[in-house]
């Protein structure tokens, strides 16, 4: 049975996982309300520059670094 | 009144457009080039041609729209978006450059082994087609309005003749090149609109701290006494937003069949980095914009009048809400919410924050009317009219016969959007919904699952599009928003379900349990495009 490679699933479980985590801390903790400084709300950090822009990129990157790795050095 | 500055930089924006597609169109030979470039097109290009592609108007106006009506949960269905792409790599995008078919409805009728297939997968593309040419349509609208000060109905006609004449003389060479340009455009646009709104509310501190003044409630979530609106008000609410967009990168015609234009099976790997890196950075921007556009035509759109005011005031009503229904009235706009983003920054007073976002927002609306009249263009010229009803003019000469075809459609959305059923997100949620649960558990599982077969494709396209379409227009029209479950009135509930959102994984149910109740497909056919495909893919 054909399955997508393991790596695959890492990168599912960073995101989903990063997802529930925050969620679980905002009914939990209400951390949507803290104030990181200068006024910023949290928010904008962990759903906006991590959540939206940087964890997408870095699982974008492992998705195609890692294959390329795997390809080389079956090559030889 | 026409302001100089932002009809200049959008006068520029349409010259490097044609500059673009006029180089293209010198380098198109063939009938392959027309349709999928030659398939020479490299991984940043086209990883920004995917940004565009993917990401119409719907993302530009619709999700600060959104932001702007919902609050900060909604955030997270963007961020859902973004983290959708990467999901294509290993999971559709590899296998189907590997497989490099014409049209995205090849692969059901070869994985499949049964060419009638063509016949629903196309009809139900042609369903989400017109629903997206419509919001494109909308969307350059609306941008024309920006600039123009025209009625709205103007602006649909024009915006329409530019795409009939971008599609008509480019094809897909100029859509890619074209679409990457258009992307970073795009992508420039939305920080520099951002970056402007935090300065002139005093810094981003100041930017966070004006909208809590102004609407307390937004950064609430489900578990707080008072979420910012009842359609996030559960976290299955919330959860139910998360999803409705989520699979669509990997799944939707209009992306799939830009996987098919990469040079290779890395080229289409490493796409989707900078798809997700670029697009990544344009929703934070509109995130941003969202979350200020409340405060920002209150206190600096220029309808923002104390007469104004004191009407909002006795109404009870928001401020912003008026000032968009003084824009919706004086325009003839058919849904003004859309309009709350370019509203926002034109309370900016810039003139050339506005140009660059009014053309980025043309380039965003051109590139998905674009991407989706090439998708339905193939299918109906090469699907329908060559391949299964043989028609001998489409063979002979199928760049004119799609570019007819091209014409037509551009028409029926101009129509349709001369006064749109939706808000142009809720068009675009409408067409995600509908494609992924009936045709997107055919395409993905049809690739990692062997048992995957032909009466289960066939039964999750026809159920699930006829089930999807009566679910949501019920919602919409006898309970009022789309958003309800469309059983709610006999089940005595209150659930939140957006788009009826459960399609998918109902979808998804049905499929595998047809494919375990009927005959598998032949063996010789799930090895060539299932295994074969899938292998270190």
């Amino acid at each position: 049975m054909p399955w997508p490679p393991k790596v695959f699933w890492l990168g599912v479980l960073v995101m989903y996982g990063y997802t529930f985590l925050m969620w679980a801390l905002e009914a939990i903790a209400g951390i949507n309300h803290l104030d990181i400084g200068g006024g910023v709300l949290a928010p904008t950090i962990y759903a906006g520059l991590i959540g939206t822009f940087l964890i997408p990129t870095i699982v974008a990157f492992i998705y195609f670094y890692i294959p390329e790795k795997a390809e080389e050095n079956r090559a030889g | 009144m026409v302001d100089p500055i932002v009809a200049g930089i959008t006068v520029l924006y349409f010259i490097g457009v044609i500059a673009i597609g006029w180089y293209s169109k010198q380098r198109m030979k063939s009938a392959t080039d027309y349709y999928l470039a030659g398939r020479q097109i490299g991984s940043i290009v086209n990883g920004l041609a995917l940004e565009s592609t993917y990401l119409s108007p719907a993302s530009m106006l619709g999700l600060p729209a959104f932001v702007f009506i919902l609050g900060y949960p909604f955030w997270w269905a963007m961020m859902a978006i973004i983290a959708g792409m990467p999901l294509a790599t290993l999971l559709t995008a590899a296998a189907l450059r590997k497989y490099a078919p014409t049209s995205f409805a090849d692969y059901y009728a070869d994985r499949y082994n049964d060419q009638r297939l063509r016949w629903v997968i196309g009809l139900i593309v042609v369903f989400g087609a017109i629903l997206y040419i419509t919001l494109s349509i909308v969307g350059m609208a609306l941008f024309l309005l920006a600039i123009l000060k025209l009625p709205y109905i103007y602006g649909v006609i024009i915006g329409t003749l530019i795409v009939v004449f971008y599609v008509y003389y480019g094809g897909m060479i100029a859509t890619s090149w074209n679409a990457a340009f258009q992307a970073a455009l795009m992508t420039v646009a939305a920080v520099v609109a951002a970056i402007g709104i935090a300065i002139k509310l005093g810094g981003f501190g100041a930017l966070h701290q004006a909208i809590l003044e102004n609407n307390p409630k937004f950064f609430n979530t489900a578990s707080d006494a008072a979420p910012p609106h009842p359609f996030v008000g559960t976290w299955l609410a919330v959860m139910g937003w998360y999803f409705v967009w989520h699979f669509g990168f990997a799944t939707m015609p209009y992306t799939v069949v830009r996987f098919f234009t990469t040079m290779d099976i890395k080229t289409a790997r490493r796409s989707i980095f900078w798809t997700s890196l670029f697009a990544g950075i344009f929703y934070v921007a509109l995130q941003i914009i969202g979350a200020a556009s409340k405060v920002m035509i209150e206190k600096y759109h220029p309808l923002a009048t104390p007469e104004l005011a004191a009407k909002a005031a006795e109404l009870k009503k928001p401020l912003a809400v008026l000032v968009l229904a003084s824009i919706q009235k004086t325009y003839g706009v058919g849904t003004v919410t859309d309009y709350s983003m370019i509203a926002a920054v034109e309370a900016l007073n810039n003139p050339i924050i506005l140009g660059i976002l009014v053309a980025g927002g043309l380039a965003i609306a051109m590139s998905t009317a674009a991407g989706w009249v090439m998708v339905v263009n193939t299918i109906v010229t090469r699907d329908w009219f060559d391949m299964l009803l043989g028609i001998k003019k489409a063979k002979e000469d199928p760049v004119m016969v799609a570019r007819t075809v091209s014409v037509v459609f551009l028409l029926v959305g101009m129509f349709i959007a001369f006064n749109p059923p939706a808000l142009v997100l809720d068009l675009s949620g409408w067409a995600f919904v509908v494609i992924i649960a009936s045709i997107g558990p055919s395409l993905i599982l049809g690739l990692w699952w062997k048992r995957a077969n032909r009466t289960a494709t066939w039964v999750t396209a026809i159920v699930m599009f006829v089930l999807h379409l009566y679910a949501w227009l019920k919602a919409k029209y006898v309970l009022g928003h789309h958003a309800w479950f469309f059983l709610n009135d006999v089940l005595g509930t209150k659930l939140v379900t957006p788009h009826q959102v459960w399609a998918i994984p109902a979808g998804f149910l049905l499929f595998i349990v047809v494919s375990l109740l009927t005959k598998p497909d032949s063996e010789e056919v799930v090895q060539k495009y299932c295994v074969e495909l899938t292998q270190e893919a």
